[in-house]
């Protein structure tokens, strides 16, 4: 199997569940089927599951809860650990062919940690976004937060830097994902960093809150 | 008693030329033994020391929390009493310099006792300013890297604002022991605890390293308590590691030398053993008669062998005396020069470990060596008084072969000792049984061909000599077997010392990389090479780099869900698998890779084709995931699934110190996932280092420049000596081998004397005598050289891959002077010898056995 292939497979998938609900006839009766909502979620180690099987990641975790509240979603987990927020405008661009409803963008946290210029950071999730609109995709932004190390001034600049973003560009923030994770032992794997399964499933349960709130 | 010990003594005296030789033959042997013994537990010792250094202790705990009181006492009960602590806490962080910017740095805050071993050189390297480190009464400092100054564009004495406090800079750091061999991700702040307690930086919520080091005055090995303490604490977020953790690249090559050094200790003490025996064969064949007088004249059979164990005891003992006399009078000198070409002081001692070793193998060995020889004794009778045929004795008795058999085991067991390993002993010793066993099939195969010939050329001496070979099989047997064991160990040691060089070779220095660059996008790519041709630079390398996960091996699902408790180790192998992985695709194999298995993929994958594209896997990587050829592998790059089948395994020369991948995907698969790029560029002045990084950081901020040039710096510097090391010992070896070579011959010759005797009195001359017995030892020795040097090169082989886990680098240079000068040399030896039988009358040739 190929990537080329597999962009085929995408296209088609992303054709035939279109956002309007479609009509289908069966037995000479028109059967309503369900609208399907892909959510991409571009993001980094924690949305990629670092250390922990994709299925137990909170992307898979949050499908599920979703599914079982009647909501009919497809989410796309596009996590790539380490990634910074450089890579977002390419890599949404690659999986703008499995047609997104929804962009939940969680990028931004290996910026921070390795010391990247808050503008440059703004900068590339603004491009990210801009692109994501362009293209009628609604936008979810994942604000992080760095660990109290990383000095006051600067954790401030970056926390502000999502809500400027939140405001510049017009869209809408998800509450903090790692609430009730980060800092917590038994919620984290042993690198005190990434979240276990447990963590995952916090996540899991955090952003369902919100999306079931904010989808159809 | 005493009458027959002062017998043995004059004996061995009056035996002068047979005595020099024992002592000489097993004082070589032993020396190159001693030497390469005590280099290699010199080297294991300072290795011990310097990787205490780049830990600054001995044993250290930590966590990315405080340790809780229990925690601590838990480890503290292992230790026992005699131990010596210092905390330590590292953490990263953004600093800002007056001038308002701001960097990512590292601070690494200790107390006033760290480190332990190694220490941190100042610039302002006095006791009132290293003091004022962890003064509370006085203005906050700290030292820091000089990349600090360098990249915040400021000098000593500037403030830095580091979380809520200002600090003034108090020195730079020259040099920092306990730096390690790797490369920090940010430049390095050192400031005292209480100092970074009072920044406001280390809180709930904060990313820090808490580390408690320990001294530990006890003679407990680490790895012991590292073990226990790992066992006694079960939390899976506490690190236990020991200083031998923090030196594992350097470890790793010294582990190398260090086998090779083990091998060639064995072989030179199995040379001097096969040298040892010859002599001493020669030596009982011309005592024999003596030995019968003394056993007619009431001597009992116990007492005669007592006797000559007494005399080999003698012997043995002078000469491991004079071996260890040599070692320590040259050995400080001869280490010195190769510890100077280290990077870092040899310090060479002489332990008890090795006094007890040179003693014990001088003097045990030896009488265990001759033991089997001194069993022939019991087939003397008073009748060969009155014979005047040479007595053949027979090593086909119970005792000599029991003898022989336990003397392997004792070789066995010396093996394991000298490699350090049940393991590497034991294939050392294998390897020596097999090729003896494979000469000892090529001799008989020698004999049967002789046999079957029957038309030769008209050539007197070529045909007498032909008959000779025949008819004396015992003699040609144990020429051959001794020739061929000699030469199998003399070519050994070069052939496996070539195959480790070009694992150390590296490329030019213009190839070698300083620094390496992270995290470029593909749209960076052009902007990131135009920056450094503006400074007329280029970039050595550019690898893509595409994030994955392995989903699943032959569609079993590879990773692990963790849905129940798992022990430590399960939690660990699970979180590797579920870690995700790093691919690449390129078309064709880097300088530093090599297929080993399979054929590496030379055309891209053509889509549509029945067939799935193709996977090259590192070949160590690949068994530590029980991966093999013809597996198929389900990779997701953010959720689409690739597939591939493998079809290769490399292994990888990383002395190159380019970046290499695991896993390798024919091109036309991963071209358009998303993807970063990894670079490596080598910029040697360090003025422009600085400025490019500055470039990058203003310009292209996310990627991540790190230098590596002090790390290669140092590897290239130990490897280009360890070379030099392996030449030394490889010489080392080869005298041994010559020497035994010398009495080999020698000892063959000597029996041969009453055939030379036979022949002067039926009137034959001198040439012909000469010519037959060298046509008949040049068989011999030929065949006998060739077949030791195609087995040495099958023995190389087989350790270059099991051993030394490198590709044998096959060349003919080394076989060729093995076998040319190996046999000319013998051949010189025996025809000198032969020159000076020939001097001997015939009475005192025929009388003399």
């Amino acid at each position: 199997m190929i990537v080329y292939a597999l962009f085929v497979v995408l296209t088609c998938v992303g054709c035939t569940n279109q956002k309007q609900q479609k009509m289908e006839k069966s037995s000479g009766q028109e059967t309503v089927i369900p609208e399907q909502i892909k959510i991409l979620i571009l993001g980094d180690s924690l949305t990629d599951g670092y250390g922990v099987s994709r299925e137990q990641a909170y992307p898979a975790q949050l499908e599920k809860i979703l599914q079982k509240q009647g909501l009919q979603v497809r989410i796309i987990n596009a996590g790539s650990s380490g990634s910074t927020s450089a890579s977002a405008l390419e890599r949404l661009q690659w999986h703008m062919q499995a047609k997104p409803d929804i962009l939940l963008l969680a990028l931004g946290g290996n910026d921070g940690l390795r010391g990247v210029s808050i503008t440059a950071t703004f900068e590339n999730l603004a491009r990210t976004i801009d692109l994501a609109k362009a293209n009628d995709i609604r936008v979810f932004l994942a604000s992080m937060k760095l660990p109290y190390n990383y000095g006051q001034d600067y954790r401030t600049s970056f926390e502000g830097m999502y809500e400027r973003l939140v405001q510049d560009k017009d869209i809408q923030a998800v509450p903090f994902m790692l609430e009730g994770v980060g800092g917590v032992k038994e919620m984290n794997l042993p690198d005190g960093i990434h979240p276990n399964e447990q963590g995952h499933v916090k996540i899991a349960n955090n952003m369902a809150t919100f999306f079931l709130s904010e989808l159809p | 008693m005493k009458l027959i010990l002062h017998y043995a003594l004059k004996e061995l005296i009056h035996n002068r030329k047979f005595s020099i030789f024992f002592i000489a033959n097993l004082s070589v042997g032993l020396f190159a033994f001693v030497t390469l013994f005590g280099f290699q537990s010199s080297l294991t010792r300072t290795l011990s020391e310097k990787s205490k250094k780049l830990l600054g202790a001995d044993l250290g705990v930590s966590a990315r929390r405080p340790l809780q009181v229990d925690e601590v006492k838990v480890v503290e009960n292992e230790l026992g009493l005699n131990f010596k602590k210092t905390h330590l806490l590292e953490t990263y962080s953004m600093v800002r310099s007056v001038r308002g910017q701001s960097r990512l740095f590292q601070i690494k805050a200790i107390e006033d006792n760290y480190p332990f071993y190694g220490q941190l050189t100042v610039s302002n390297q006095s006791d009132q300013a290293i003091s004022r480190l962890f003064d509370n009464g006085v203005d906050n400092v700290v030292w820091v890297y000089p990349e600090v100054l360098l990249q915040l564009e400021i000098k000593v004495g500037d403030v830095l604002l580091i979380g809520e406090q200002t600090f003034t800079i108090e020195g730079v750091i020259n040099n920092d022991e306990t730096r390690g061999m790797t490369s920090d991700f940010a430049p390095r702040i050192y400031m005292s605890i209480t100092k970074l307690l009072d920044t406001g930086l280390v809180r709930p919520g904060s990313l820090v390293w808490y580390s408690t080091l320990y001294q530990i005055n006890s003679a407990q090995r680490v790895d012991a308590l590292q073990k226990r303490i790992f066992a006694a604490m079960d939390q899976p977020d506490i690190r236990v590691f020991t200083h031998q953790d923090s030196s594992q690249q350097m470890a790793r090559l010294m582990n190398l030398l260090s086998d090779f050094l083990g091998l060639a200790a064995m072989v030179a003490l199995f040379l001097a053993a096969v040298g040892l025996y010859f002599l001493f064969q020669t030596f009982l064949h011309q005592r024999h008669k003596q030995y019968s007088i003394l056993m007619t004249l009431g001597v009992s059979y116990a007492q005669t062998v007592g006797l000559v164990v007494f005399q080999v005891f003698v012997l043995g003992l002078i000469g491991s005396l004079l071996s260890l006399l040599m070692a320590w009078s040259i050995l400080p000198m001869s280490i010195g020069l190769i510890a100077g070409m280290l990077p870092f002081d040899l310090a060479f001692g002489f332990d008890w470990k090795m006094i007890a070793y040179g003693l014990a193998l001088g003097v045990v060995g030896s009488i265990a060596i001759c033991l089997p020889v001194l069993s022939q004794l019991k087939d003397v009778q008073l009748n060969t008084l009155l014979q005047e045929q040479p007595i053949r004795h027979q090593n086909t008795t119970l005792l000599y072969k029991g003898l022989m058999v336990g003397n392997m085991l004792l070789f066995w067991m010396c093996s394991m000792v000298v490699a350090n390993s049940v393991k590497v002993g034991s294939l050392f010793f294998m390897l020596f049984v097999s090729s003896m066993a494979l000469l000892a099939i090529l001799a008989k195969g020698f004999f049967q061909s002789m046999e079957s010939i029957v038309l030769l050329p008209n050539i007197v001496p070529l045909r007498w000599a032909w008959k000779d070979i025949t008819r004396n099989q015992f003699v040609t047997m144990t020429s051959f077997l001794s020739i061929g064991l000699g030469v199998v160990l003399l070519n050994l040691i070069p052939q496996v010392q070539k195959t480790l060089d070009v694992q150390l070779q590296m490329p030019s220095e213009s190839k070698i990389p300083s620094l390496f660059l992270f995290d470029i996008q593909p749209e960076q790519v052009a902007p990131l090479q135009e920056i450094l041709a503006s400074m007329d630079q280029s970039l050595l390398l550019l690898t893509p780099m595409v994030r994955a996960r392995l989903q699943s091996v032959n569609d079993q699902p590879f990773e692990k869900r963790k849905e129940k408790a798992l022990t430590r180790e399960e939690e660990r192998e699970s979180r590797f698998r579920n870690r995700g992985m790093n691919l690449t695709f390129q078309d064709q194999l880097k300088a530093s890779e090599r297929v080993v298995k399979g054929v590496f993929f030379d055309r891209p994958y053509v889509p549509n084709t029945n067939t799935l594209p193709e996977i090259s896997l590192e070949k160590r990587f690949a068994k530590r995931l029980n991966i093999q050829m013809g597996d198929k592998l389900t990779f997701t790059v953010e959720s689409i699934p690739v597939e591939g089948v493998v079809t290769s395994l490399r292994t990888v020369q990383w002395t190159t110190f380019e970046p290499n991948f695991f896993i390798i995907f024919q091109p036309g698969v991963l071209e358009k996932a998303p993807k970063t790029f990894l670079a490596a560029a080598n910029v040697e002045d360090q003025d422009m280092k600085n400025q490019l990084q500055n470039t990058i950081v203003h310009s292209l901020p996310n990627i991540s420049v790190l230098d590596v040039s002090r790390v290669v710096a140092q590897l290239k510097s130990i490897m280009d000596q360890m070379a030099k090391a392996l030449q030394a010992m490889a010489f080392l070896c080869l005298l041994a081998g010559v020497m035994v070579l010398y009495l080999i011959a020698n000892y063959h010759t000597r029996l041969r004397q009453k055939d030379i005797g036979l022949l002067k009195a039926l009137g034959a001359s001198f040439g012909l005598i000469q010519k037959t017995f060298l046509w008949q030892f040049g068989l011999i020795v030929w065949f006998a050289c060739l077949s030791g040097v195609g087995i040495s090169m099958i023995l190389s082989i087989v350790l270059s891959h099991f051993i030394f886990e490198s590709m044998y680098v096959f060349s003919w240079v080394s076989p060729l002077i093995t076998l040319t000068v190996g046999a000319l040399v013998m051949m010189g030896i025996i025809y000198m010898a032969i020159a000076k039988t020939l001097k001997v009358s015939v009475v005192e040739l025929l009388t003399r056995v």
